[in-house]
């Protein structure tokens, strides 16, 4: 995948209490507020649940709007601001984007949007409720920096892996802590088709949250990432998870050249490598699976086809398939940012519904793409009693290639 | 008034003269263009598909694909 | 504008107290920019004095329950209440004109039965229509009410303003479509009302047929909770051709030739007359290009079963090449066509009269007229319109005309007239705003001088169309029923005051 580079300049200036609302921030709300149409509302997969069309990008700009001409209050505003998974099916129903975005070289990001809002409001002093559960978080992930080199490879025990940086598999410290299944399983894919790999040690904090109070501080182990590329020559940088993919494909373009390194994601890189290699799994995994389309790469980057033609190279595997444009609306519930732990109920209720969804089509396993899917929906089969179960691609695959099929991730750190 | 703009990259582009007082173009690079205009038209595909089974195609002789 | 006569209580702490009571807490909502963005719907508004059309409390029912505490309440402090659907409408409907509260029913979203055998479904009317058939596809069915805001409109708000739908022409239009429903009375009374008295009968000739009364009342005279809708089976498939044609004269004829050669499966039929095509060619050029020699277009759909459609397709592409017509192709069809179930605006569209792209937002006029009135019509809306321009240069712009189907089950007779303008809402002040209430004026005056009908879709009930539509269109003896029935149903005013001029119905 290319960088995609989309960047508004005038996000930087904070808003506050005390400050209007500059003229450029106020055409860039009512673009959205002009449309009216709201697309964007009723594909929000939390709009589905809490039918409040201020959770919305309508509702969004068009609060930004009303405080511009007197009609709203700005330190009154970051509740609303909370109600976003950050998934950006949003963006992609914009008529301003979708119809005339490419022609006019000017779409709508309200996931850019929403974190600046949220950044603006807790720097000028508002609470957020349960955002202490968020910084708890990232707390952990700040903590896990001083020993990352052992941490993000302690997944990697028993594996052998040839250490060549050129092509180097990029783990987070949540995908190192509790989605280990993923990268133990494609180490070993990669390992029988001979794909020489090294493990990059030194992610630092790489969560979207972050983006949600201090782009700063995301910016800059951010930017000790690119230099550290540089520096070990990494020219295909392979990721394993989406949230991290986004991040790289969106965000790292704003700020950083990326020129010469090139970012993929891992069932993109295994494909690749499997018809490179013209390798067939050779064990049939005989059943009827849905698969479940991450937002990170079905709406944020538009990749939707590596994970199903994966599937498709399974013997007696088969999809029962909803299409990607309708899994716009669709969501884990978990977001791409803190909206669990700032919404836990509504979470759970998106994952519900998702879930549902997927027991309708008559199968009892569900396939995803991304550890933070897997987590939520792990959690929403127990909590709900539903019978379907979230696997990875990746583990189905591996099952294929006659790798152990770990469904559970040893939990590090 | 029908205008003159911009054919690049497979995509026309308004004149970017027209973007210059009132609202401005963003900084945009072409992969950000590609994902819009493949969402799209995965979008209008879907359409179709939600209200009937099929798309009828013309009748015969009535059209002929371009090269 | 008529001036209110009656006198409302105000929203206080007391009464918010017991909305939260009723409903809970989370769906009460009190913070100014929750209400304002309730304030307007789809049309162009009056920015410059948005407080004074902001509720005091907006409120999220989630059952009739829910709506008939809310009405009690309101009816028995006098406060004026708004029922707010999708907020799609162009014609205000949703617009809380004297603020009080505002009764979101987004909540009320529920399908309650779907009935396969006898072909319907019972819905809660907060009801988006995609989301419905989402749920109907895998069971072959569809609710075929395809509006141009097919994605967010809600079936109350449909059923407020008696909607239209892009392919009424074989489906029927939301009148058609809603077999009966449950309205909820100001005094917290519900009742059903359908063709009879039942619930899934479409045909009845039992006593009135109040179906019709509780149809497009813009929330002037209950709330409508729930309906049961019609289902039909899924298409097998769909064509949509598009034809261009050097001339006027040439096109409104092959659109009387194609609406009125008898199909059966003749969805829709519509021309875009030159001023459109221009417009189009601004920038939806970004997915469906159109070459210079194209002045005018003239399309036509048809859904159903394969064995039906092939051979009317081939009947439909003689009578257009007849008279000239040359087929767009397959990607104009299939592109065009899939955007217009959620027609889109982009606020980019409008231009400065030196070339600048300038932020305008949209407005349709949407007359309905019969065939003969088309061509008269269509030059006095331009006429209008550009005159308009002239004196308000960067401020109004003729955005073109379409032409639509519009009687149900069959293509011919009546049509939407439809001109799009152009409008430059933020720079609204006074002055403007009164300029374009003129415009208004001008326009609905043109279409009642004609025999015709102010709104076919969105509602006569908007400043600037509602008193040539009272007072002239429905000046038969029509509009003083209206104003019995409003005081006899709602005797204090509380439904959604000052729309449809029915203030007038409370002067002694």
């Amino acid at each position: 995948m290319t960088y995609q580079l989309s960047k508004k300049d005038f996000y930087a200036e904070p808003l506050s209490k005390t400050k209007a609302i500059d003229e450029e921030f106020v055409k860039e709300a009512y673009l959205v507020f002009a449309c009216r149409h709201k697309f964007c509302r009723d594909i929000c997969p939390n709009f589905d649940i809490t039918r409040n069309e201020a959770h919305s990008s309508y509702g969004f700009h068009t609060a930004i709007l009303a405080i511009s001409r007197g009609v709203g209050e700005f330190d009154r505003l970051i509740d609303n601001f909370t109600y976003c998974l950050e998934c950006g099916a949003c963006e992609l129903r914009c008529p301003n984007t979708s119809m005339g975005g490419d022609f006019y070289r000017r779409s709508t990001t309200t996931v850019d949007l929403v974190r600046k809002i949220r950044r603006d409001s807790l720097a000028d002093g508002t609470e957020i409720p349960n955002w202490p559960a968020v910084k708890e978080y990232l707390d952990e992930h700040r903590g896990f920096v001083a020993t990352q080199a052992e941490l993000v490879t302690k997944w990697a025990e028993g594996i052998k892996i040839a250490g060549d940086m050129k092509t180097a598999l990029f783990v987070d410290f949540f995908t190192a802590t509790q989605g280990t299944e993923v990268p133990r399983l494609a180490a070993q894919i990669l390992a029988k088709l001979r794909v020489k790999f090294g493990v990059y040690t030194t992610p630092g904090v790489t969560a979207p949250e972050l983006l949600s109070e201090s782009d700063e501080e995301w910016k800059k182990y951010a930017g000790e990432n690119v230099e550290n590329f540089r520096k070990l020559g990494v020219e295909t940088l392979v990721v394993v998870n989406p949230h991290d993919y986004a991040l790289f494909v969106r965000e790292y373009p704003k700020w950083f050249d990326m020129d010469g390194i090139e970012t993929v994601f891992i069932t993109d890189f295994l494909l690749g490598k499997m018809k490179e290699k013209g390798v067939t799994p050779p064990v049939a995994v005989e059943g009827r699976f849905a698969y479940h389309d991450p937002c990170t790469l079905n709406t944020l980057v538009v990749e939707a086809e590596s994970p199903r033609d994966l599937v498709g190279l399974v013997p007696g595997a088969e999809i029962v398939d909803v299409a990607p444009a309708n899994q716009w609306s669709y969501c884990c519930g978990n977001g791409n940012g803190p909206y669990r732990k700032l919404h836990p109920d509504i979470a759970y209720r998106i994952g519900q519904k998702r879930l549902r969804a997927a027991a309708d089509l008559g199968v009892d396993t569900l396939l995803v793409a991304c550890p933070h899917c897997k987590d939520q929906f792990t959690d929403v089969k127990a909590k709900s009693g539903l019978q379907v179960e979230p696997v990875h691609v990746v583990e189905l695959l591996a099952k294929s290639m006659g790798i152990e099929w770990e469904t559970t991730s040893p939990t590090i750190g | 008034m029908a205008e003159d703009v911009i054919y690049k990259y497979g995509h026309l582009e308004i004149l970017p003269t027209r973007m210059e007082e009132y609202i401005k173009q963003q900084e945009m690079n072409e992969a950000e263009r590609e994902r819009i205009v493949k969402a799209r038209n995965m979008h209008l595909d879907w359409y179709h598909r939600h209200f009937a089974y099929e798309v009828l195609k013309p009748p015969e002789g009535e059209w002929e694909p371009k090269a | 504008m008529t001036t209110a006569v009656t006198q409302y209580g105000a929203v206080t702490d007391e009464v918010i107290d017991e909305l939260r009571r009723l409903l809970g807490e989370e769906n009460v909502l009190i913070d100014l920019h929750e209400r304002a963005m309730r304030a307007y719907n789809c049309a162009p508004a009056p920015l410059h004095r948005w407080q004074d059309q902001t509720p005091d409390v907006v409120v999220l029912p989630g059952s009739t329950e829910d709506v008939v505490g809310i009405l009690k309440l309101a009816n028995e402090k006098r406060i004026p209440v708004t029922p707010r659907g999708g907020g799609s409408g162009l014609a205000d409907g949703a617009m809380p004109l004297r603020r009080g509260i505002c009764v979101d029913i987004k909540r009320m979203n529920e399908i309650f039965e779907i009935d396969e055998d006898n072909m319907c479904a019972t819905v809660g009317t907060g009801i988006n229509m995609l989301k419905l058939n989402e749920v109907l596809e895998p069971l072959g069915k569809i609710f075929p009410d395809d509006l141009a805001g097919y994605a967010n409109a809600m079936l109350g708000g449909r059923i407020g303003c008696g909607g239209w739908t892009l392919i009424g022409a074989r489906f029927g239009h939301t009148p058609d479509t809603v077999i009966s429903m449950e309205c909820v009375l100001p005094d917290g009374q519900v009742i059903w009302v359908g063709g009879g008295g039942t619930k899934k009968i479409r045909k009845s000739s039992s006593g009135y047929r109040l179906k019709d009364l509780f149809m497009q009342h813009q929330g002037t005279l209950c709330i409508v909770t729930r309906a049961v809708i019609e289902l039909y089976p899924k298409s097998e498939v769909e064509f949509a051709g598009y034809f261009a044609f050097d001339n006027w004269d040439d096109a409104y004829q092959a659109l009387y030739d194609v609406t009125t050669r008898g199909f059966g499966n003749l969805s829709s039929a519509m021309i875009f007359d030159d001023h459109k095509i221009d417009f189009l060619r601004r920038d939806d050029e970004a997915f469906i290009p159109l070459g210079r020699d194209v002045r005018f277009v003239v399309l036509f759909t048809m859904y159903g079963l394969k064995c039906e459609v092939e051979p009317a397709v081939k009947e439909g592409f003689r009578i257009m090449k007849k008279l000239g017509g040359r087929y767009l192709g397959p990607e104009q069809g299939e592109g065009d066509w899939a955007s217009r179930h959620d027609r889109y605006h982009l606020s980019y569209h409008g231009r400065t009269p030196d070339g600048q792209a300038t932020l305008m937002s949209w407005h349709c006029e949407d007359t309905a007229a019969y065939h003969t009135a088309l061509p008269a019509l269509r030059e006095q809306f331009h006429e209008i319109v550009g005159r308009y321009m002239k004196q308000y240069p960067g401020v109004f712009d003729d955005w073109g005309i379409f032409i639509y189907t519009s009687n149900p089950f069959k293509g011919w007779g009546d049509y939407l007239i439809e001109i799009d303008v152009g409008i430059a809402e933020l720079q609204y002040n006074d002055e403007t705003w009164a300029a374009w209430i003129r415009m208004k004026r001008e326009i609905a005056q043109a279409a009642v001088d004609m025999e015709c009908s102010v709104s076919i879709c969105h509602g006569s009930c908007r400043e600037g169309d509602d008193d040539i539509a009272m007072h002239g269109e429905m000046a038969h003896g029509s509009f003083e029923i209206m104003k019995k029935i409003k005081r006899m149903i709602d005797p204090n005013n509380i439904m959604n005051p000052g729309k449809y001029c029915l203030d007038e119905a409370y002067e002694d």
